[in-house]
């Protein structure tokens, strides 16, 4: 891990990410994509953020951020990979083993969301007399203090995951430098993001949409290749 | 106007968000501003307008703010008390629908799918920032006809929300989300292996797709992100023990 500022920005960062999932502002802040990407800047590598973002976006477009659903938290998770990857080297292999730690903690990290809807409902049972009065401050004070909730989970979650990446082992050169950890990471990923696009493209003229998008995709990267 | 006072609120709105009234408590919240004129005319009645605000609901938190809006217009006009409570389990799920359509399964995908797009073409962390700026217009400029919209239509918000062209909108982001997806699968993987990878990004796209339609049916079973960690795992060992 680089300098203590710098790992604070990460942190702080890491709490804004969690925050946005779900409590506000939901301004895809909370996406793999974006959380990778200004995790690289902040670090010093914007390629590594922006390859770990990417990989975990995939693995993301498979999830449906909705209502009571179980969904795993891939923003958090996305910029304790991205530390991880960073600290040890940056390699193909890095990224592959700190992309496999970050889908674990991203299932970690959905479970804290339950724990932060089940703390949620119990303060809310506690002010329902005040609620059911039509109390107008108490609104505010739910409201605020569920997001300061969601700020200590995001934290305590981004900040355990620093904390384990940085008393970790570094995994041997030969592991770090394996292509094939990233490729299976990565097809993993391939798979699930085919999976999520295929189940909400399940109606016919969508799915010809997602058909010709796949093939122009092939087409614009054989080209390229 | 109160309006604009709402939507920092609607920005927060889930908040709170628990099994037992969902965003009732985020909408009581963003309800405040536009309920003030009725604590101004009948205390009691305000109360009793915040406490139905607080309770029960949950939709798209988009498009929330059109429900937020028309109830507020409603108690503010003082209307059947049993009235805005039809309304509000009425709007519940309508909004919720379409709201999730064109939001989570529309233009989050829609604009991943660009920044994936970006960053496969090379253009770094640029794509990305502008997908975000472009999500996040269309996300305020959403809001604030949601509120508008609401406000306008107060007690007859169903039938203006059936005549109005969200419908036609949700099937256009669809398609699009859907062709950027498709086209963003081989751009992610070129992005991630590099430019210089050559056909492998290609191989891999082709094998995995394939793969995902052949499985499609016992696949959905599995969860694909702990079977990677899986084979994750034990391919490191086995690299491991041939160190």
């Amino acid at each position: 891990m680089t300098d203590f500022p710098v790992w604070v920005g990460v942190l702080l960062w890491g709490g804004v990410v969690g925050v946005d999932l779900v409590s506000g502002p939901q301004a895809l802040l909370s996406r793999p994509l974006v959380a990778g990407t200004v995790t690289g800047l902040l670090l010093g590598e914007p390629g590594l953020g922006l390859q770990l973002g990417v990989l975990m976006e995939l693995f993301a477009l498979d999830t449906l951020a909705v209502g009571a659903a179980w969904y795993p938290d891939l923003g958090t998770a996305t910029v304790v990979a991205v530390a991880a990857a960073a600290s040890w080297g940056g390699g193909p292999g890095a990224v592959g083993l700190a992309g496999a730690a970050g889908l674990a903690l991203g299932h970690l990290g959905g479970w804290t969301m339950q724990w932060l809807r089940q703390a949620n409902a119990r303060s809310i049972r506690r002010h329902q007399g005040r609620l059911l009065r039509g109390d107008p401050v108490v609104l505010g004070r739910i409201q605020g203090a569920g997001l300061l909730r969601d700020l200590v989970r995001s934290l305590l979650l981004v900040g355990g995951g620093l904390a384990l990446v940085s008393v970790a082992p570094m995994p041997p050169a030969s592991l770090r430098e394996d292509a094939v950890l990233r490729g299976v990471v990565l097809g993993g990923g391939l798979l699930t993001a085919a999976r999520g696009l295929w189940r909400t493209s399940g109606r016919a003229p969508r799915w010809w949409w997602f058909a010709v998008g796949l093939g122009a995709g092939i087409a614009g990267l054989a080209v390229l290749a | 106007m109160s309006l604009f006072a709402v939507f920092p609120r609607l920005l927060v709105l889930q908040a709170s968000w628990n099994h037992d009234v969902m965003q009732g408590v985020g909408v009581g919240f963003a309800s405040l501003p536009l309920l003030r004129t009725l604590a101004d005319r009948d205390q009691e009645r305000y109360h009793r307008a915040v406490a139905r605000a607080g309770g029960f609901f949950n939709a798209n938190p988009n498009l929330a703010g059109v429900a937020v809006a028309a109830l507020a217009r409603a108690e503010c006009a003082e209307a059947p008390e049993s009235q805005i409570q039809r309304l509000r389990v009425a709007l519940a799920g309508p909004l919720g629908a379409i709201g999730d359509q064109l939001f989570w399964a529309g233009l989050v995908p829609a604009a991943m799918a660009v920044g994936m797009v970006g960053v496969g073409l090379g253009w770094g962390g640029g794509a990305v920032l502008g997908a975000v700026l472009v999500y996040n217009a269309i996300r305020v400029v959403s809001g604030i006809w949601g509120l508008r919209f609401g406000w306008r239509h107060g007690l007859g918000v169903g039938s203006a929300l059936a005549a109005s062209s969200l419908g036609q909108w949700t099937a256009r982001v669809g398609a699009a989300a859907a062709l950027l997806g498709g086209a963003a699968l081989s751009f992610a993987a070129r992005g991630v292996l590099g430019p210089g990878s050559g056909v492998w990004p290609l191989a891999l796209v082709l094998v995995m797709v394939g793969l995902a339609i052949v499985v499609r049916s016992a696949w959905w079973r599995i969860s694909p992100s702990m079977l990677t960690v899986v084979v994750v795992l034990v391919v490191t060992l086995w690299r491991w023990g041939t160190v």
